[in-house]
């Protein structure tokens, strides 16, 4: 370094808006909302298309399928992310309910005086979910489910756990026979089924492609649609084992020669009011002093100094970054099945964007219900 | 009424310690920070890392553990003045004695849990943005809120909700974490929000009698 | 100590005059949006007025110790890295750093010797959380050694950090007071909840550890009784 009086002129680094949302995804954030544009150029409230549809490689779609495990299954495309959804099922024998069940209770001489009430307790309140497993292809290749797949899985689970969706008797096995006779055409009363109860378990395999945000919403429509096809078989006794059951001696066998039907079938009955659609927003802080107030503000003030918005449908980086973030559920029926909300330390939730964000999921279910 | 006990400060080894019981929930938790991260991968340049372990009352963790680890973080992470610790850890281990609901349900346990950790926080010296204490609710066939639900009414309940608020002189200020499960609509939604306020307003006088409680103790030495 | 009132996160602390100069000590933050001041954590409230300045701290117990320039520590050495020694103040914590010439009169050719597991007696000369801790043996004031340096021998036990705290700022603690009574002893504390305690034999030291262990659960009146009733009890 020379001792002159040269001033050295620090150049301003530049960086290209993508190396930026890399960088500082909260800054590249604040400078597009600063001119009312989001990244993706979407406006603020907008919501992504998205488009379902059924795959049609189930059990019971196609004759040539018949030894798929697949009962249900659906596509959803929403930008460049697309999500498989395929349901299978297994049988499990039901043991609360063999338990509470007269003859089961007769046998083992258990018949107290509270009989009358286990036996009114009527499957009405009880519901049932899926069980999912999420899976993201982000190209690292790794077998073991991160916490995020692990997360919205268990997510999936209790969502459609609580909202009352799937009724128990939906997925209670009728048990018929076999004739040898005539091999398809069965007979369906429950009362030949033996002692031993089963109910269906269902599973849902989840996998996305290339995510760019959130994909709670998109695995919530996957599974739902998927749901709305499952077609589930019949199930029944193979007639020389059933012989054996009637004599009472070998009970145990039964479970294993329970065939399920390559062509009969049922579909699944949902509580379709229950059905919903769910919207996740990320609520975002504007700062003042970065606005210009050159946004087109639609449903904002700008009076207010401190405003938060809601951004519709997160995408990219830059709105990954967003910690502050509103999940809605909405069914049918108008009600709400699901709100989670957390906050990042900014500045505080309102109720009038709850409200907001309440009301834009009530359009959007509107819009979106009928697509499945 | 809900029946509360604190315990604070009994575990000798870690920095904040408390058992904390709600009806028939009961949760101790321990608070052990700031220390140097285990990992290379948990050392973040800014701020400290929460590393939280949720133990079940039955069995080992599962998903359903993991997701409350996640919404315990969501929840800690604005409350807690992370910067002040760069590259450091702060570990937070929280073991269930009862559970106090089915597996299918979680509020009552994260309300306590949330509850609980609060007072561990403040038993570590560890530094926090504000108060913040939780409450849970349901919403029966009846469409009466009741709060801290039991096993029975969260059986036969429509909703299940919880809600997190910060504390500004001892009222409830923000909103910071909200979660509500089953059917409702969105006025009772709002209306369970306030409910829950109301109970936390309610339960922090105890607790803050409780929390001067362990801190009189603690300076014992400085009295008569 | 002027003013004590307790105090959570959340409450406000009221300014009394802010138009006076203000200084803020541990667990207050200050919120320069609305220039409020947050107390981050629970504990008594310390208002201070000297002159025309105000001093706003809050008093809280904790067992882990954040490094702060200028408190006196006891540390163990636990390693070394080129020209420092390794020192731990708290077990888990990130270990701190003490150059091998932070000694009075120390060259590269003639220093003090340290192995691993030595106790040393320093003062915090830098503290920034995005840096490493510094420590060293020398008395700023003098350059001499100042009491700093290697403590030999005796026995080093932990304490609350709030009563290490009160007995080193303290020289006529009630405790001390009475211990020199009973024995003679040599006494370093630091304010990372360490003492060491050094006495002509090992019974004296324990009878002496245990009386200072156990007064943190004990008010001021009681000392006196409690501390007899352990020296008797050790045969002294």
């Amino acid at each position: 370094m020379s001792e002159t009086t040269q001033t050295t002129k620090l150049h301003s680094i530049r960086f290209s808006p993508d190396v930026l949302a890399k960088i500082s995804p909260e800054l590249s954030l604040q400078r597009h909302l600063s001119i009312g544009l989001r990244s993706n150029l979407r406006k603020f409230e907008e919501f992504k298309n998205v488009s379902l549809k059924e795959t049609g490689t189930g059990r019971y779609d196609d004759d040539n399928n018949n030894n798929s495990c697949i009962l249900g299954s659906s596509i959803v495309k929403s930008g460049s992310t697309t999500i498989i959804c395929s349901i299978s099922a297994s049988l499990i024998e039901d043991e609360l309910k063999s338990i509470n069940d007269y003859s089961f209770k007769l046998d083992h001489d258990i018949i107290s005086n509270d009989l009358q009430e286990t036996i009114n307790e009527d499957d009405d309140n009880s519901f049932e979910s899926v069980y999912v497993t999420v899976k993201t292809h982000s190209g690292n290749g790794s077998k073991i489910p991160t916490l995020n797949e692990q997360n919205i899985s268990q997510q999936l689970y209790d969502t459609i756990k609580h909202s009352k969706l799937i009724p128990s008797k939906s997925l209670k096995v009728n048990l018929g026979y076999l004739s040898n006779d005539e091999p398809t055409t069965t007979s369906t009363t429950t009362t030949t089924g033996g002692k031993k109860k089963f109910k269906f378990i269902l599973r849902g395999d989840i996998e996305v492609w290339s995510c760019v945000g959130p994909i709670f919403d998109l695995c919530y429509a996957s599974l739902i649609k998927s749901l709305k096809c499952v077609k589930l078989p019949l199930v029944y006794i193979n007639e020389g084992l059933n012989d054996i059951n009637t004599t009472s001696t070998t009970t145990s066998t039964a479970k294993r020669d329970l065939l399920s039907d390559s062509k009969i079938h049922y579909d699944l009955k949902l509580n379709t009011g229950k059905i919903g659609w769910c919207v996740t927003y990320g609520i975002v802080d504007i700062d003042s002093s970065v606005v210009n107030n050159t946004s087109d503000d639609d449903a904002m003030d700008v009076d207010d100094c401190k405003k938060s918005v809601l951004l519709a449908d997160l995408e990219g980086e830059s709105e990954d970054s967003i910690e502050k973030r509103m999940t809605v559920v909405r069914t049918k029926d108008g009600n709400l099945s699901q709100i989670s909300i957390c906050t990042d330390g900014g500045f505080k939730i309102t109720k009038e964007i709850i409200t907001r964000g309440l009301e834009l999921s009530k359009r959007r279910c509107s819009d979106m219900i009928n697509k499945y | 009424m809900s029946s509360i006990n604190i315990n604070t400060g009994i575990l000798e080894q870690v920095d904040g310690s408390c058992i904390f019981q709600i009806n028939s929930t009961k949760i101790i938790s321990s608070v052990t920070g700031p220390i140097e991260s285990s990992r290379i991968k948990n050392e973040i340049p800014t701020r400290a890392y929460l590393d939280i372990n949720i133990i079940p009352e039955k069995g080992v963790s599962s998903t359903r553990e993991s997701l409350l680890e996640t919404k315990l973080n969501k929840i800690l992470k604005p409350m807690i003045n992370l910067n002040l610790y760069p590259r450091q850890s702060i570990q937070i281990v929280i073991q269930v004695l009862k559970s106090g609901e089915f597996r299918d349900y979680s509020i009552t346990e994260l309300s306590t849990i949330v509850n609980c950790v609060y007072i561990s926080l403040l038993n570590s010296g560890i530094s926090l943005k504000s108060s913040f204490l939780s409450s849970c609710c349901v919403i029966l066939q009846n469409n009466e809120i009741k709060l801290n639900p039991t096993i029975d009414d969260l059986k036969s309940c429509k909703s299940n909700h919880i809600a997190v608020f910060n504390l500004k002189n001892a009222k409830t200020d923000e909103l910071i974490y909200c979660d509500s499960l089953g059917s409702f609509s969105d006025d009772q939604f709002f209306k369970v929000l306030n409910y829950c306020a109301t109970d936390i307003e309610h339960n922090n006088e105890f607790i803050r009698k409780s929390i001067a409680n362990t801190i009189e103790k603690d300076y014992i030495w400085k009295f008569q | 100590m002027t003013e004590q009132t307790l105090i959570i996160p959340g409450d406000d602390i009221n300014i009394s005059e802010p138009t006076s100069h203000m200084t803020l000590g541990p667990n207050i933050l200050h919120n320069i949006e609305n220039n409020n001041l947050i107390p981050t954590t629970s504990g008594f409230l310390n208002v201070q007025t000297k002159k025309n300045n105000t001093i706003y701290y809050i008093e809280s117990n904790t067992k882990r110790y954040i490094p702060n320039v200028n408190d006196f520590v006891i540390g163990t050495v636990v390693g070394t890295i080129s020209e420092n020694y390794r020192v731990s103040l708290n077990d888990f914590s990130t270990t701190v750093l003490l150059n091998q010439l932070a000694f009075p009169n120390a060259t590269k050719k003639n220093r003090p010797f340290l192995k691993t597991g030595d106790l040393i007696y320093a003062r915090v000369l830098r503290s920034d959380p995005d840096l490493e801790v510094e420590l060293d043996c020398i008395d700023p004031t003098t350059g001499k050694e100042g009491g700093f340096g290697l403590l030999n021998g005796g026995l080093n036990f932990n304490v609350k950090l709030a009563f290490a705290r009160y007995l080193l700022f303290n020289s006529n603690a009630e405790i001390l007071n009475k211990l020199v009574s009973k024995c003679q002893f040599e006494i370093a504390i630091g304010v990372n909840g360490k003492i060491w305690l050094k006495t002509d034999d090992l019974k004296t030291t324990i009878a002496c550890m245990t009386s200072i262990q156990q007064s943190q659960n004990w008010s001021k009146s009681e000392i006196s009784n409690k501390v007899d009733a352990i020296f008797k009890s050790s045969g002294l």
